[in-house]
């Protein structure tokens, strides 16, 4: 059993104008303990949402997400039942997710004064310790956080997320406010912890390049579905998804060769008006006929590797008996 | 990152009090507030006559032996200003402080519960805005009767609503920050994030509001007074002063005198009030050297 | 060939309460025509407010200092009136927010013609024909449609094409762009690049073109200026600099990317922040976190060196001892 399962995971939010948005549409990801599972997607693809129905900020439409054998509970007024506080998030901004107006060592805290398991006298020193566990110094409990950098902050709210002794963490793109020299930082500290506190930990990112080097396994979401699952190392060497293609030639690299790097065509669509068949087909450069009208299933491969993709899976046959079900679009 | 965050970074407000406090218009704010408030503590020890007394000849100008001249009733009306700082100020504390309790408590319920709550209560406050302010304390005083007690009671109902309105809006706000998901997630029931992530954000804003009201507050009852609805004479409270010095102009330190001192401590308390919410201002923009 | 732009000991201070802060101590670099100029930095470099000092559009409280001669003309010193004629005919920037740099009650059209109006004198129905060929140089679909239409009907890739076009619309020598792609997908940023590209070669552009991201400018830039703290560190053609730093910052800064062929072992970082105008520590501002420092680099401000392959390089130490990590 895995430590984190979603399953056919829908969300969909209302837009100002009353339209409903299919943010992520069946989407199925597990994650283990020790394992960094990386979530990769341009705008618009739905790892954030999926990111915040997967610790329960906000509801699912459909699916399930099940978090150590148990279902998760959608935050409501009530305050979290205990067994899910060890499952935590990270957010993005690490200058609007910590409060400008209380010292960091007494927010890394608050899970201790939350859980009232131990006496407020241990506080101090197990702050500190959680500290000196992101690379911090001590000292900097009783800073306020305009004092740090966006690294340090960043770290705070890692720390923050530790002190609930957590067995799971979700990042969402945690290292994208940073600046490049600080974000190889951060990305060593994930995966220092992932290894030796056995924590596993969903990674959203935009950045393929930097998952890269974070990841066990990396997913590829494209417009609200998971088009592709794959050990890193595998989904590098040999991408099976077209997306997934193109969104590796698409970097540039840092090596002064005047690359320019290959331009998709196209934009994203509206998720609120996806294309008919594979969402991904207006832009493919391997559509096929049946791409247009048939949506693909995300079929497991050999090496743990899953690919929603008609150039890697059987078209379903069509009988005429009533019992096959057809692939709902 | 933006230059305007280099020179002046996100700072938590109570470091940033004292170079805040080095202005000199913080200064001057500080300096009269304290003035008048040493006035009003020590005024029956300063006054060289009893306000009420009404032993000297009238009308009589400014002299050594009347500073600020008698008054018609032959009163010594330095004297009567500095008791009515013993009037004016403590009322009007005491009013902001019951506005803001009151106007803080229901903007707070209306920002957490939101739903019937926070339509009722800014329905209300709705109300209250769009009636003319000394109007409606006017309303108010004439429906219980004139007197220095209700008058207080009126600008306390006039005043609510900028209370609630602000601290509804910062607890809204704060409500729907991520460090209060964060908090969520880490297990804190709803009413610890008030406390522990609310509390310390509306403070600051609530601090220079109430500041800023004292002299607002002070303003109405001299106000109300004037009009013949606050304070009844021969109680020494500047605004009747005033109404009486307008009657008798060619004595014109009858109602200089008091209008004077209104002015100072209504300047004051906005000067102070200003300083405040600049020093609380986690934006605030440069400011060039010597400008 | 002499350059288009010439900047020289280019300064620029903030006033503030406790004195003078320097942003930018003392830079200078040329632009050519028609060449992609990359300006690359961190948070703190400056690499941002040199820009708007060129363009006359700093803060309050921000002062420059030094020369930039466009085609001999000073941009420093200009007065406003002279300014106002060159910003949009001589150069123009493109910013990294296309959400907020355009505005969002004015119709493209309108945003598009009106620098045309009232720099070129141009009539309105010569405007409108300018602008759709200025749309379709852009690839923007549709651009009769698209001229009817608001930014916030558009998709950020579409917003930053339409920002180049307005900033192309008087056909300037150079434009600048400021971060340009760091907000969009990187498969729309691989479009944006090559339009940018494309441009150049075209119409004889030259771009200075202003990132963190060395991906970015190794794919577009022919020249690379390196900015830490408001200095040049170091300086010359992408080639040298990307594919054979031998300046410790540079060197650690692509170090510390993830690299497409070593995909195995840690990344290796720099340790520390970027340093800022604020904590800029004494001598050479880097040597707080390089791995070669030597107590005689916090003693004075290393000076920009010229090598024998034309490279410039402000770093005292041997370039032998500075050597690949991987």
């Amino acid at each position: 059993m895995s430590l984190l399962e979603l399953r056919d995971v829908e969300v969909v939010y209302q837009r100002s104008d009353g339209t409903p948005v299919p943010a992520v549409v069946g989407a199925s990801l597990d994650v283990n303990r020790g394992e960094i599972v990386g979530l990769v997607g341009e705008t618009g693809c739905g790892k954030s949402s999926l990111a915040r129905a997967a610790v329960g900020l906000v509801s699912t439409t459909r699916g399930s997400v099940i978090f150590e054998g148990r279902e998760v509970h959608v935050l409501g007024r009530r305050a979290r039942p205990a067994s899910e506080r060890r499952l935590q998030l990270v957010f993005q901004n690490p200058y609007e997710s910590i409060n400008p107006r209380r010292t960091v060592g007494a927010q890394v805290a608050d899970a201790f004064a939350i859980s009232h398991a131990q006496p407020r006298s241990s506080f101090r020193a197990r702050v500190e310790h959680l500290l000196q566990r992101v690379g911090l110094p001590e000292t900097m409990a009783r800073r306020f956080p305009h004092q740090l950098s966006g690294g340090q902050r960043q770290r705070i709210a890692i720390a923050r997320a530790l002190a609930a002794d957590p067995a799971m963490i979700v990042l969402d793109e945690p290292l994208s406010a940073l600046d490049a020299s600080v974000q190889a930082q951060v990305a060593n500290l994930l995966v220092e912890l992932a290894r030796d506190l056995h924590v596993g930990m969903l990674l959203i990112s935009h950045d393929l390049a930097i998952v890269r080097h974070v990841a066990h396994r990396t997913a590829v979401m494209y417009l609200g579905v998971i088009v592709e699952t794959a050990p890193t190392d595998e989904l590098w060497k040999a991408p099976k998804h077209p997306y997934t293609q193109a969104l590796i030639d698409s970097i540039p690299h840092a090596d002064g060769a005047g690359h320019l790097p290959v331009a998709l065509p196209g934009e994203i669509p509206d998720p609120a008006n996806p294309p008919s068949g594979c969402r991904f087909h207006p832009r493919c450069p391997r559509v096929m006929e049946m791409c247009r009208s048939e949506v693909p299933r995300l079929v497991a491969k050999d090496g743990g590797r899953e690919v929603a993709c008609w150039l890697h899976d059987k078209p379903p046959v069509f009988q005429q008996s009533a019992d096959v079900p057809r692939v709902s679009p | 990152m933006s230059v305007a965050a280099i020179s002046n970074p996100l700072a938590s407000s109570w470091r940033r009090i004292p170079g805040a406090w080095r202005q000199p218009v913080t200064i001057a704010g500080l300096v009269i507030a304290a003035f008048w408030l040493v006035i009003a503590l020590a005024a029956p020890l300063i006054a060289p006559a009893d306000p009420l007394a009404q032993g000297a000849a009238l009308y009589q100008a400014p002299s050594a032996a009347h500073l600020m001249g008698t008054d018609e009733l032959g009163r010594d009306v330095f004297s009567r200003v500095l008791w009515g700082a013993r009037i004016s100020i403590p009322l009007a504390m005491l009013l902001v402080a019951l506005a803001f309790t009151i106007g803080g408590t229901l903007g707070g319920l209306a920002g957490y519960l939101g739903g019937w709550v926070d339509e009722l209560v800014m329905r209300a406050a709705d109300f209250v805005f769009a009636v003319p302010t000394i109007l409606l304390a006017m309303a108010v005083v004439a429906a219980l009767g004139p007197g220095l007690f209700h008058a207080v009671l009126a600008v306390v109902l006039v005043s609510w609503p900028g209370h609630a309105r602000v601290v509804r809006g910062l607890v809204r706000t704060t409500m729907q920050s991520e460090y209060v998901a964060v908090g969520r997630l880490l297990g804190s029931p709803t009413h610890r994030a008030l406390v522990v992530d609310v509390l310390p954000n509306v403070a600051g804003p609530v601090i220079v509001l109430a500041a800023l009201e004292i002299g607002n507050a002070i303003l109405l009852l001299s106000a109300l007074s004037f009009l013949g609805l606050g304070a009844r004479p021969p109680t020494a409270e500047w605004g009747s002063m005033v109404s009486t010095g307008a009657q008798h102009f060619e004595a014109w330190w009858i109602g200089v005198f008091p209008g004077i001192a209104i002015v100072s401590v209504v300047l004051a308390f906005n000067l102070l009030g200003d300083s405040l919410r600049d020093a609380f201002d986690p934006k605030a923009i440069i400011k060039a050297r010597g400008a | 060939m002499k350059p288009l732009l010439s900047v020289r000991d280019l300064r620029v201070w903030l006033d503030t309460a406790r004195g003078p802060l320097s942003i930018v101590d003392g830079i200078n670099f040329d632009i050519a025509s028609g060449q992609v100029f990359g300006l690359a930095g961190e948070s703190g470099s400056g690499k941002t407010i040199t820009a708007l000092a060129l363009l006359g559009l700093l803060p309050a409280g921000a002062r420059a200092a030094g020369s930039a001669m466009l085609d001999g003309r000073d941009l420093l010193t200009m007065r406003a009136a002279q300014r106002r004629r060159t910003r949009g005919r001589e150069i123009a920037m493109v910013f990294q927010d296309p959400t907020s740099s355009l505005h969002p009650m004015l119709t493209i059209e309108r945003q598009l013609t009106e620098h045309l109006r009232y720099q070129l004198g141009m009539s309105r129905e010569e405007a409108y024909e300018r602008a759709v060929h200025l749309l379709t140089d852009v690839r923007i679909p549709n651009p009769r449609a698209a001229l009817r239409g608001y930014p916030h009907q558009f998709s950020g890739g579409m917003r930053q094409r339409i920002q180049i076009a307005i900033g192309l619309a008087c056909e300037p020598r150079l434009l600048v762009a400021d971060e340009p792609t760091t907000a969009l997908d990187v498969t729309v940023q691989a479009g944006i690049l090559r339009l940018l590209h494309r441009l150049c070669e075209e119409k004889d552009l030259a771009v200075m073109l202003i990132t963190h991201d060395l991906g970015v400018l190794s794919a577009l830039a022919d020249t690379v200026t390196v900015m830490y703290a408001g200095r040049v560190v170091e300086s010359g053609s992408t080639a040298q600099v990307m594919g054979g730093s031998r300046h410790p910052y540079t060197r650690a800064l692509i170090d510390s990317l993830p690299h497409p062929e070593a995909s195995d072992g840690a990344l290796v970082p720099i340790a520390g922040d970027p340093a800022g105008p604020e904590s800029r520590p004494s001598g050479c501002a880097f040597h707080p976190r390089c791995r070669y420092m030597e107590p005689s680099c916090a003693a004075a401000v290393p000076s920009l060196v010229r090598m024998d392959d034309g490279r410039e390089m402000a770093c005292p130490l041997d370039p032998l001892v500075v050597s690949r990590v991987r």
